[in-house]
């Protein structure tokens, strides 16, 4: 699996899409520094800021998830090349299963890189003073690192449905409009709760659905070039 | 208890074994020989039920999309070391078979064979022998063919990679240098196809339409290349093609396929039979030609080809004695001379009987 994630990395030229990803991030953090110091808004807190950078991320992340499986994987299917990918001496559904755990893992690892840059810059503006309603607590982070990790976990699983949905007609503009759809029903579940952020309960769920999904992919639409 | 006996022996398991890491073809085709019959029914038993007299066999396939069947129970056998020309006009199923081989798609039913094993998804060792160009060429268009190449033999597991110059070489694209394949012209990507099939020195190449896109002079390359590799290292070939005069000048037998069925599979040495000379007469009356022909010179053995054109097949009929018995009777002649038929005449026989019989 090391070697076939390997060869993907040769092919896919990795440093665009770190570029993207890096723009996006530096995109939210200007986002969330216009947001910090919007004269109309009133008092703030560092659980909002962090929110809002959750929320910034659901749209870029799985979006661009989705841009990634349209290009790596369902690509290779609208080009023809997946085509020579299945003469190769090689089981099908690992070639495709190498190039969704090569996607899965960078976004994940951007998504957690994001977290981390926003959230010092979101402490290094906290020394301004005034700027937020609260003073800073170790507290803050410890509340705000299980957030990150939960939504982390929810946004990959986003990513890997819109994954699901492309595969079924090999179709770039549905991987890209479910995106959307997902990120539209993620706000939905969101603001229906409590607290409006990623619980134990979501996360279980959006893991279960995800696994059959991508169970019921790999077995009907993964080998199939009809 | 035959097999029993096989298997404890010694001997036959060690050579097993030896089969088993190297996968290797000699010992099949020596066991095939029944030089060795005791190994050849321990190899048959150890890897499925297909006969290793064939490097590829289709039993039965058939392929529906929708209501419509693109590949009829087709049984194609490809014996080791031939070259097997696949002909059939467009749309008749040639490229769907070959996906089927190569399990591309799965069959609706029937199997394929290749190197005696059964296709199917768990099966995919037997692609490291096979280099294959099915429908049109498809590449990594951001790199260089070279780099192409490369990650083909990564893929494959074949690290030699001296071999990719050699392949480049063989095929014209020495000088290609770091271009990048969507700038190369469709000639060049066909010429890649087949260095990128040929790359891994396999046993058998399955090539779809490999000359297509290629200038005459390409063609003739390509085709002595295939000859080349064929007669040189033994490399099997079956390629399809709609092109008659190519597969004619290339194959030892050919296959040919109408809306998916297998109309007939015959070595080019019958074929040739079939090619020997005729006389082609022309004349605007071949109602009385045919009736001056069978009552007057007694020459039964030939067709009306068209309106005009009545071909005689009897080897005993000379051009002298038809022209001069047709100019006693006052039959207008247009034309009369010896001809020869080709693959072509006999790819439209068989075709036209189909036809005859589909009607």
């Amino acid at each position: 699996m090391t070697h076939l994630i390997r060869l993907e990395l040769k092919k896919i030229h990795p440093w665009r899409y770190l570029l993207i990803s890096a723009a996006g991030i530096l995109c939210s953090m200007f986002f969330v520094f216009v947001a910090l110091h919007d004269s109309s808004a009133r008092t703030r807190t560092y659980d909002e800021a962090f929110r809002t950078v959750q929320m910034i991320f659901a749209f870029l992340f799985v979006i661009f998830f989705s841009v990634m499986n349209a290009a790596v994987i369902i690509g290779e299917y609208n080009h023809g090349t997946i085509r020579l990918m299945f003469t190769y001496p090689l089981d099908k559904k690992k070639l495709i299963a190498a190039k969704l755990v090569l996607i899965t893992s960078f976004m994940a690892l951007s998504i957690l890189s994001g977290y981390l840059i926003c959230g010092l810059f979101i402490l290094g503006l906290g020394r301004e003073p005034g700027l937020f309603a609260r003073p800073f607590t170790p507290e803050v982070i410890t509340g705000q690192l299980s957030a990150a990790l939960m939504s982390t976990v929810v946004f990959c699983c986003l990513g890997l449905l819109t994954f699901a949905v492309g595969m079924i007609k090999k179709s770039v503009s549905a991987t890209i409009v479910s995106a959307m759809f997902f990120i539209f029903l993620r706000q939905l579940v969101i603001a229906s709760m409590p607290e409006p952020k990623e619980n134990l309960i979501i996360v279980l769920a959006a893991v279960c659905i995800t696994a059959a999904a991508l169970l019921r992919t790999f077995a009907r639409n993964v080998t199939g070039l009809d | 208890m035959e097999n029993d006996r096989i298997f404890s022996g010694k001997k036959v398991i060690k050579k097993l074994d030896f089969w088993k890491k190297n996968e290797n073809s000699l010992l099949y085709t020596k066991a095939a020989d029944n030089r060795d019959p005791a190994l050849t029914a321990a190899l048959l038993s150890a890897k499925g039920t297909c006969k290793m007299d064939y490097i590829l066999e289709t039993r039965d396939l058939v392929k529906s999309y929708r209501d419509r069947t693109v590949v009829d129970h087709v049984n194609l056998h490809v014996r080791r070391g031939e070259i097997y020309g696949f002909v059939g006009p467009n749309g008749a199923g040639k490229s769907t078979v070959m996906k089927l081989v190569m399990h591309l798609t799965a069959p609706d039913s029937g199997e394929s064979c290749l190197f005696g094993e059964k296709t199917g998804d768990k099966n995919f060792e037997c692609f490291k022998r096979i280099g294959s160009i099915i429908e049109s060429p498809c590449f990594y268009d951001q790199i260089s063919g070279r780099e192409n190449l490369a990650l083909h033999c990564e893929y494959m597991g074949y690290h030699n990679h001296e071999r990719i110059d050699e392949a480049l070489a063989l095929t014209g694209l020495s000088d290609t240098g770091k271009k990048t394949v969507a700038h190369y012209s469709m000639g060049m990507k066909q010429r890649l196809a087949i260095a990128r099939a040929i790359l891994t020195r396999p046993e058998l190449l399955i090539l779809d339409e490999p000359v297509n896109a290629l200038d005459p002079g390409g063609i003739r390359e390509m085709r002595d290349l295939f000859r080349r590799l064929n007669q040189d290292y033994g490399v099997t070939i079956f390629l399809s093609s709609h092109l008659l005069s190519e597969v004619e000048q290339i194959a030892d037998t050919v296959g040919i396929l109408q809306n998916g069925s297998l109309l007939a599979e015959t070595s080019m040495r019958d074929i040739r039979k079939f090619q020997a000379e005729y006389i082609l007469l022309e004349t605007p009356d071949t109602a009385q030609a045919s009736c001056l022909l069978s009552q007057s010179l007694g020459i039964t053995d030939f067709d009306v080809i068209s309106e005009t054109q009545i071909g005689i097949y009897d080897k005993k009929a000379s051009v002298e004695v038809i022209s001069a018995a047709l100019v006693r009777d006052g039959v207008t002649i247009l034309g009369i001379a010896k001809n020869k038929r080709s693959l072509e005449d006999y790819f439209f026989r068989m075709t036209a009987s189909r036809n005859e019989v589909n009607i």
